[in-house]
């Protein structure tokens, strides 16, 4: 029996394309369209590839255990631990989200999502100046020079381009792939580079040092500016100013070239900023290239209920947000946590080495469809439905769009969110029964 | 000889991020490229491996030269690798140094150890199956 | 069975004509019924001021840019932490606060009913999932429809029975209430960094007029008989000068509807300036309630300013990129396809400025001149001219005149030349102050008949109990008990069930949220509309079929069915 299913959401990237077809024989997954090659490989890999159930390590052995035990196991180990760390999130939906955030509450934790190794700094920055942005379809209809700064869409959010910029059909561009041009920015020639109208080679750590020296420019000092910066000729500075200058509607999309490096959030800031300053002479807008499918929702989700977007704090008894100290690589470095409940995502391969180390000394409980890098790492793996396949759920996209995921074959695992409800509950009653 | 190593996100390694496990994924994340001067002068060919040493603390890759690398730089895909020889300091911004490891890149004929081998040097329990 | 029995209360019920009476108020499962058993529960009242629950038909509490307000603001989420209480969950947020802030806050103000005032379609379900983290109060979503292509498209070829499909279709598509718009076709031309100056400027790109906008909108709006009116913040908002347009605004609709406005206009207060520079800017709040008691089918809200800061943000994208670069404040900006906009940024309202003098006399003004209370309902569009925790401090300056000349000797010197708050006398009663927090509201919004607003039997057992015995009071002189009254009730029931008591918020209720569903015969179903569809295909980022909010979003739904004209 084969079915074609529509319209599904992509649940990999931040740019959350929801116009995947996926066709399904006898309850399977057996071919996938409009995908691209990471979203294809998500969809395709995904059935030979998952944990049968939970596994538990006992002494040197990895045990079979069932979802009752790893789940009152969950519960002890979150009810006694003294500073639990809430760590991962980016990959599920919002409904399971935000159990995440009332159960570090409960239990006087913390609670992080992988925008603290991602774009936590554009927050900052954002936190400082604000944020000037639009929706991708803003972008799409409208802008006619796009920059892709510190960020390599050809390789890590594959279909930007063909759905949201370069490629796109766009309402007030006729003829959209030759009217626009693309500025990219990056210490290596990237693919994305390849394809520029521009390609902005600068040395590593300088981001910041050309953001100035553009907003000089734009603001009518060139003068001041040397005849080099950041192995930047002053000749191409000039160029890209007024080609911003000139853009009817200007799009910035940035990503962890810049987040990581240098003056980190500053650099993001000297980027809004620069945005800003080009919005007095023409329209721009400047947008994150958000890695997973669902890290802007835990901020979203995080924001709501305990009004900060990540790193919150719970054992005080109120919500106490300060980077550098709550987010979960510092907690993990300065050998704070005793416990940990990972979700959604894979520390062992994304984390610094000693993160890594802690976790192993630690209850570490991992929510996972499939073995990771963390696997490896952790006491005891949880397997559950995986959001966009037989999970559905509410993901927001780079940019801040809601869509919901679609659920669309069924395999018998748990959600996420069943098994967090049950955790939380579980430890509720501990609680008051204390 | 000392090189920057810049880490990022490649197609290949985004492919197998829910595998990474994988033969592929081992490859992809374990293969450090240099610019094809710096391999001779550290006296490596395609393919060779190398020991990469920061802060004490080394990790064997395999390399392989690009030229789209600039000279006293390296590009590794982001991975356990990489991650390897990255501090825990985050200046109080919550971000590490991904992209700002300074390793000692010398010839060795050591093994690359897979990705449940490199977890189980930090403590960890190879899950196999 | 749920039964409660309610003695003693003091209950100005302005729906019933119940103008101070003291009663008792029968409730059983949720709802004000006839009478009780003698066995039940009982709450002794003491005589003190009994109302519908509050309703507040213009609050920015959930969505896309409340959140934006939110997460771009740690300092403003540090000012007003609280920690758990018994089931109340730790909040977070001072002029924005967290979402089950916001909803503790207004309960123990005895609020049980909100408006938000703004919603882009294209992101609903971000509001759908704030309104179920708001869960002491019943909510409504004004739905944006400022820079809406498809209505755009109507309104170009003077279709208003297209403008209503296109409507139609929308609200009952993404859940939402009421059709909002903001700077009609000035978001859009901020699509490009445009912005209009009158009502009669063409939009950029499309062939049409803010005019032709809210004339259009207004039609569709009525042939539809949705329950609220057209929603509208001008255009020009802020600007010296802007009375005008306000003043052309009013004069666009005529009385179309037997039960309710015509037209909403909300937040005058921003659109009330005279002058035409910062430096000689006036009050026209005269002109502006002169044209208001002279057209029943129109309603405002204040839009009160306070001192001190606040955050604001609309969806007027230009206004705030103006704020922007008056201030030099941190600035978010939010465009949204096909659809409308947004901006945020932090303000601080100083009574050493003029300016900011002559804004917050303005609200005052307003009030006090328009005759009729059922005219002027009491917002301060929050956060935009000062957090809803206001409310009490506001209703404290219209009912005592003693209290505004107080305060206009605190504010700056040349206010009373540029305004008119000085010279006048009205004070306001419980009475006005009921209508222009419950029963206006209700009744501008169309949700008398779901039981909101009044207390006749059948009605919804929302209630707020305040520690003032108005036959005891003088408002006049007791403004400082007065405010305090407001500021926290003795109880809150929402659904006969008591939600917060003495200022502690006890438990929810699951609430609900009410939209609009317009029952559309065939030929007005866009989605057979090859124009509309291939908007989703073509220009969208978002398939049609995705786009629809799905039913596990509102899953405590109530449609309010119409039917066409």
């Amino acid at each position: 029996m084969v079915d074609k299913i529509r319209h599904v959401v992509c649940p990999y990237c931040g740019c959350l394309c929801d116009d995947i077809m996926i066709e399904v024989t006898d309850g399977k997954i057996s071919g996938v369209e409009n995908a691209c090659t990471l979203g294809a490989h998500k969809f395709l890999d995904d059935a030979g590839n998952r944990l049968k159930g939970p596994i538990m390590r006992t002494g040197d052995e990895w045990v079979d255990i069932s979802y009752e035990e790893a789940i009152e196991f969950a519960v002890k180990v979150l009810s006694e631990a003294d500073r639990p760390l809430l760590y991962g999130w980016s990959g599920c939906a919002t409904e399971t989200q935000a159990i995440g955030a009332h159960l570090a509450e409960l239990i006087g934790g913390v609670v992080d999502s992988t925008t603290s190794v991602c774009h936590g700094p554009s927050i900052l920055a954002i936190q400082e100046v604000g944020h000037p942005g639009c929706t991708l379809g803003q972008v799409k209809n409208r802008a006619d020079t796009i920059i892709y700064w510190g960020s390599n869409p050809i390789e890590a959010h594959p279909r930007h381009l063909s759905r949201y910029t370069n490629y796109a059909d766009a309402y007030f561009l006729h003829n959209a792939f030759r009217e626009r041009r693309v500025i990219v920015v990056d210490v290596r020639k990237t693919p994305t580079a390849e394809i520029a109208t521009e390609f902005v080679q600068l040395e590593q750590g300088g981001d910041y040092h050309v953001l100035s020296a553009l907003r000089a420019i734009i603001r009518g000092r060139g003068d001041i500016i040397p005849d080099m910066v950041a192995g930047v000729p002053k000749t191409q500075l000039i160029r890209v100013a007024d080609m911003c200058k000139k853009a009817k509607f200007g799009a910035l999309f940035f990503g962890v070239g810049i987040t990581m490096t240098g003056g980190k959030y500053k650099n993001i800031r000297n980027a809004i900023e620069f945005v800003d300053e080009l919005n007095r002479h023409t329209k721009w807008t400047i947008s994150p290239m958000r890695g997973h499918s669902n890290v802007y929702g835990s901020n979203e989700v995080f924001t709501w209920i305990t009004g900060y977007p990540f790193a919150v704090d719970y054992s005080k008894g109120i919500a106490f947000y300060n980077p550098g100290e709550t987010t979960a690589v510092d907690i993990l470095a300065r050998k704070e946590a005793d416990a940990a409940l990972i979700m959604a995502s894979d520390p062992g391969a994304h984390f610094p080495r000693i993160c890594c180390e802690h976790l192993t000394k630690i209850p570490t409980i991992l929510f996972d469809p499939y073995p990771s890098a963390t696997t490896h790492l952790c006491t005891l793996q949880i397997p559950s439905a995986v959001n966009g396949i037989d999970a559905a759920g509410t993901a927001y996209r780079m940019d801040g769009i809601p869509i919901r995921t679609r659920k669309f074959i069924e395999t018998g695992y748990p959600t996420d969110t069943e098994l967090m409800e049950k955790i939380y509950d579980r430890i509720r009653q501990v609680k008051e029964n204390a | 000889m000392k090189i920057r190593i810049n880490t990022g996100r490649t197609v290949i390694q985004g492919s197998h991020v829910d595998r990474k496990n994988s033969p592929e994924y081992f490859r992809e994340t374990s293969t450090l490229h240099l610019n094809p001067v710096d391999m001779m002068e550290i006296g490596i060919d395609d393919g060779e491996r190398v020991k990469a040493t920061t802060g004490g603390i080394s990790v064997v890759l395999r390399v392989i030269s690009d030229e789209t690398i600039k000279r006293g730089t390296g590009f590794l895909p982001l991975g356990p690798y990489a991650n390897a020889l990255v501090g825990g300091t985050t200046h109080s911004t919550g971000m590490p140094d991904f992209k700002g490891s300074v390793a000692e890149i010398e010839a060795t004929g050591e093994k690359i150890p897979t990705v449940g081998e490199l977890m189980q040097h930090l403590g960890g329990l190879p899950y196999g199956r | 069975m749920h039964e409660l029995l309610i003695k003693n209360a003091y209950v100005i019920d302005p729906l019933q004509g119940i103008h101070g009476d003291i009663m008792d108020l029968p409730i059983r499962e949720g709802r004000i019924v006839d009478k009780v058993s003698g066995s039940c529960e009982v709450i002794d009242a003491g005589g003190h001021l009994t109302l519908p629950g509050g309703i507040d038909s213009h609050t920015h509490v959930c969505g896309t840019k409340v959140n934006f307000g939110r997460y771009m603001s740690p300092e403003d989420m540090r000012a007003g932490r609280t920690p758990r209480r018994g089931a109340m969950y730790p909040t977070s947020g001072y002029t924005v606060p967290t979402t089950y802030g916001n909803s503790y806050r207004y309960s123990k103000m005895g609020y049980t009913t909100l408006l938000e005032g703004a919603m882009a379609p294209l992101e609903a379900r971000h509001t759908h999932e704030e309104f179920a983290a708001t869960p002491m109060q019943d909510m409504l979503a004004n739905t944006l429809f400022d820079g809406n292509w498809s209505l755009f498209e109507a309104v170009a070829d003077k279709d208003v029975r297209q403008a209503a499909a296109v409507i139609g279709w929308t609200l009952s598509a993404v859940k939402g209430f009421g059709i909002k718009l903001t700077n009609p076709g000035g978001t859009e031309a901020w699509g490009f960094g445009d912005d209009l100056s009158n009502i009669d400027e063409p939009v950029p790109n499309w062939d049409i007029t803010p005019r032709d906008i809210i004339d259009t909108t207004i039609q569709a709006c009525e042939y539809l008989h949705l329950p609220h009116s057209v929603h509208l913040h001008c255009n020009n908002l802020g600007m010296p000068g802007n009375y005008r347009t306000t003043l052309q605004t009013l004069d666009i609709p005529s009385d179309l509807n037997p039960n309710r406005q015509t037209l909403y206009l909300t937040h005058v207060q921003f659109h009330s300036y005279g002058g035409s520079t910062w430096g000689d800017i006036r009050s026209e709040a005269g002109k502006i309630a002169g044209s208001v008691n002279t057209k029943p089918q129109v309603v405002i809200d204040m839009g009160q300013v306070m001192f001190g800061r606040t955050m604001t943000m609309t969806a007027d994208g230009p206004m705030e990129f103006r704020l922007y670069t008056l201030h030099h404040n941190k600035w978010s900006n939010h465009d949204v396809e096909l659809e409308t906009g947004s901006g945020i940024i932090p303000v601080y309202y100083s009574r050493k400025s003029l300016v900011n003098s002559i804004m917050w006399a303005i609200g005052l003004e307003l009030a006090l001149l328009i005759k009729n209370p059922w005219q002027c309902m009491l917002t301060t569009d929050n956060p935009n001219g000062a957090p809803f925790v206001k409310y009490p401090e506001i209703i404290g300056l219209l009912m005592s005149n003693k209290y505004r000349e107080k305060e206009l000797g605190q504010v700056h010197r040349l206010t009373t030349d540029r305004t008119s708050l000085g010279t006048i006398d009205r004070e306001l009663s419980f009475e006005d102050i009921a209508v222009m927090t419950r029963a206006g509201q209700a009744k501008a919004l169309g949700i008398i008949d779901e039981g909101k607003g009044h207390l006749k039997e059948g009605a919804l057992a929302d209630i707020a109990i305040y520690p003032v015995k108005p036959d005891e009071t003088d408002p006049s002189l007791q403004y400082e008990e007065v405010i305090g009254a407001f500021q926290q009730t003795l109880y809150t029931l929402k659904d006969g069930i008591v939600v917060s008591r003495d200022g502690e918020v006890m438990r929810a209720v699951p609430n609900r949220t009410f939209w609009s569903h317009a029952e559309l015969p065939d030929d007005m179903d866009v989605m057979k509309s090859p124009r509309f569809v291939e908007k989703f295909s073509r220009f969208y980022s978002v398939d049609l079929e995705n786009y629809m909010v799905q039913d596990e979003y509102v899953q405590r739904g109530v449609a309010m069915n119409t039917r066409t004209a």
